[in-house]
């Protein structure tokens, strides 16, 4: 064979080799050390808190090394989840919001907790009803609870003093709302200086909440109660979608593209002073402490219509099906849920417990801002556990945006978002 | 005719066939293979977590049936319309412009082609700032002229020009140098000969200058209509195909229904059909200028 032939055959086989070395697969481990992978988005202003719980829980179990991939982005975490769950690769354990463990579930990619929970002593009922009840799946409990993040109502009570409002008294029905964002609007010509409430315009989960939220004061439901069909097209939703898109057009007391692209900033409308009310999760309380620190602000709970109702999110912990290590994957979801570790947790990241005994302590049951919060914690509807979730939400708020921008009525509107969400239902 | 070749290389033409072998692996794994896999998904229904199940051409007839998806066709060939001939255009006038032999022309040549090489996603951040409506230059320029404050992006109108300037500036400088090269490569003489005939600049550029760049300008064309048919990351960042689903592009569509909604065999689909536009307008384009071609070689 010629020169030419074995050199480049002899680099080729180096460089196979070469790489083969690097391949994780080859990396030593000590003897008798148990590997827990945790994917999980608890970042941003959860980061610390989780890195503290990671710690403490590898300080109670020495032999457990936790190896922990973090995802800022929810969908992101969401859809990797799925590529691993179907490749046979997920980690031992995982932390993202409560409606994407539906599809998971449905689709039989969860390890069932039940045995677990009453070899150990954890009931349902320790747990706020409204935040556990969609961890169960056709009888089983599949994910369990952790934090919850409800919406209350944020105001800035400089803006009320200012319009002549009295700060300790905010709105409670619908009717006062829209009056209180009507007296706190000041529109400078064309474009809006200060906007007396937060009206969503964009295409994302507040459009969605918003219009769930008030649908749910009106007194509507998502689901039909045989699960087979929406209920959000209903004269509820209509009434709902008909109160954004009046605040929006008739009553203008936001404007379209006000406040773009600069949440998380100091210059979001709400942090910078110039909007008078928004409704927000606890996340707000850390948005204006890291960008506004003198904001004049306090929150209250939403107002009520026909009935009182909030919108939340609720963060679970679960197992999928394929984990190598649930033993050590249940060890770590104990140890989060018991009462002195999730408190330390929740009070670090300004979330709600969703354990009963948990919301108990001292910084929840006299922190007057913290009580608004449990109090929005017990009428939270959540968003509902199906596995279409993720469709009909975007088929909603896709055409939520076009009647805010007047491009559709509510009624065509809703019966539109309605057509897609059935059609999906029914396969 | 026998084709007569030395021991030699006979030799080295099987060397050859070895050392190619990793490369053909390679791009035949990355490369061929999905394709091959696309279409094939296309006739199924598939949503990750379950097999692939045998559906014929429902997703076909299911999407072609859709107006979101319909109007994300019209979408990308506003967008395409909208950026090929203007970036064409100004490319050509800028590269004649910056052909000429000044000292530090070539800080211009390089100050033109920075876009190019930043990060699609970093300069669609910056440019939705300079379109942000309370914050952003450009209404802060336009009320000095007197002229009230725009929506830009917000606007269902005025959302996909946004995005058709942002890349015309982006791509602009790709374009003036392939130009610049193409104009390096016309003799001399024939301007010569132009300018003894009585032609003026305009004259000289119609009839010289366009003529002698029609194989380059084929090129751009094709490659042009190539890349902006499959315009991705300025929407997905800046509009996320809205407001009001006015800047939805079919790329943007295969992401929406691929990666949010998990329904692969229809993304498959949509992406069957757009590589069919884009081979059906390549094709038309080659025909236009099948002369230059045969120049070619």
């Amino acid at each position: 064979m010629s020169k030419v032939w074995r050199t480049s055959v002899a680099v080729m086989v180096l460089l196979l080799a070469g790489a083969a070395c690097v391949l994780p697969g080859c990396r030593g481990r000590a003897r008798g050390e148990q590997r827990l992978a945790f994917w999980s988005s608890l970042m941003g202003s959860k980061e610390m808190a989780r890195q503290a719980l990671i710690a403490d829980f590898e300080k109670a179990q020495p032999n457990v090394k936790v190896e922990h991939q973090g995802f800022f982005d929810i969908e992101e975490q969401n859809k990797k989840l799925l590529v691993a769950m179907a490749g046979g690769t997920p980690p031992d354990l995982a932390s993202n919001h409560l409606y994407f463990t539906a599809r998971y579930a449905a689709a039989d990619q969860l390890h069932p907790l039940d045995d677990w929970m009453r070899r150990d002593g954890i009931k349902a009922e320790q747990f706020e009803p409204s935040l556990f009840k969609g961890c169960v799946y056709q009888g089983k409990t599949y994910a369990l609870p952790v934090f919850a993040a409800p919406w209350v109502l944020y105001y800035n009570r400089e803006l009320f003093k200012k319009a002549g409002l009295d700060p300790d008294r905010p709105p409670t029905t619908w009717q006062e709302l829209r009056d209180y964002a009507k007296r706190m609007t000041i529109w400078k010509g064309s474009s809006i200086e200060q906007a007396g409430l937060d009206v969503p315009y964009q295409v994302e989960d507040t459009m969605s909440d918003t219009f769930l939220t008030l649908l749910y004061q009106a007194g509507g439901e998502f689901l039909a109660p045989d699960g087979k069909r929406v209920a959000f097209d209903g004269p509820e939703g209509v009434e709902a979608l008909q109160f954004m898109v009046d605040l929006m057009q008739k009553d203008r007391v936001c404007q379209i593209g006000f406040g773009q692209g600069l949440d998380q900033t100091p210059q979001a409308p709400f942090n910078a002073g110039k909007m008078a009310m928004s409704m927000m999760g606890p996340w707000g309380i850390i948005n204006v402490s890291k960008y506004s620190p003198n904001l004049p602000y306090a929150v209250a709970a939403l107002p009520v219509h026909k009935g009182a109702a909030s919108v939340g999110d609720v963060f679970v912990v679960f197992i999928p099906r394929a984990a190598k290590n649930k033993g050590a994957a249940w060890e770590f979801i104990r140890f989060f849920l018991a009462t002195p570790n999730l408190t330390k947790f929740t009070k670090a990241c300004y979330q709600i417990p969703a354990a009963l005994e948990a919301q108990k302590d001292a910084f929840y049951a006299q922190d007057a801002e913290m009580q608004v919060f449990i109090g929005a914690t017990k009428t939270a509807r959540l968003m509902p556990a199906i596995p279409q979730q993720g469709e009909i939400i975007a088929a909603l708020q896709q055409e939520c945006q076009q009647a805010i921008y007047g491009k559709k009525s509510p009624q065509q509107a809703l019966k539109d978002a309605a057509a897609v969400a059935n059609a999906a239902l029914a396969k | 005719m026998a084709r007569v070749r030395s021991p030699g290389v006979r030799a080295q033409a099987g060397a050859a066939r070895w050392l190619l072998t990793p490369a053909l692996l390679l791009f035949a794994v990355f490369a061929v293979v999905p394709v091959v896999m696309t279409v094939a998904l296309g006739f199924t229904r598939y949503e990750v977590l379950t097999p692939p199940s045998w559906v014929g051409v429902a997703n076909y007839t299911d999407i072609t049936g859709e107006a979101t998806f319909l109007a994300s066709i019209w979408h990308t060939f506003y967008y395409t319309l909208g950026t090929v001939p203007v970036t064409l255009g100004l490319a050509l006038l800028l590269a004649v412009a910056l052909n000429a032999q000044l000292r530090g022309i070539v800080f211009f040549r390089a100050l033109y082609y920075t876009p190019v090489v930043t990060s699609v996603v970093a300069a669609s951040m910056i440019w939705m700032w300079l379109y942000n409506p309370q914050f952003g230059l450009l209404n802060f320029f336009l009320s000095k002229l007197g002229i009230g404050p725009q929506q830009w992006l917000s606007s269902p109108q005025q959302a996909m020009p946004c995005l058709i300037i942002m890349t015309i500036w982006k791509e602009l400088g790709y374009a003036m140098v392939i130009y610049l090269a193409g104009l390096q490569g016309i003799p001399g003489m024939l301007y010569e000969a132009a300018e003894m005939d009585g032609a003026g600049w305009w004259a000289s550029l119609r009839k010289v200058t366009l003529p002698m760049l029609r194989p380059v300008t084929l090129f751009l064309l094709v490659t042009s209509v190539i890349s902006s048919f499959q315009v991705f990351d300025a929407i997905y960042v800046m509009t996320k195909g809205g407001p009001v689903g006015a800047t939805t592009t079919v790329v943007h569509q295969i992401y929406e229904n691929g990666f949010r909604f998990l329904k692969m065999g229809r993304a498959s689909a949509m992406a069957v059909v757009l590589f069919v536009m884009i081979l059906a307008i390549s094709l038309a384009n080659l025909r236009v200028f099948r002369r230059d071609l045969e120049e070619l070689y």
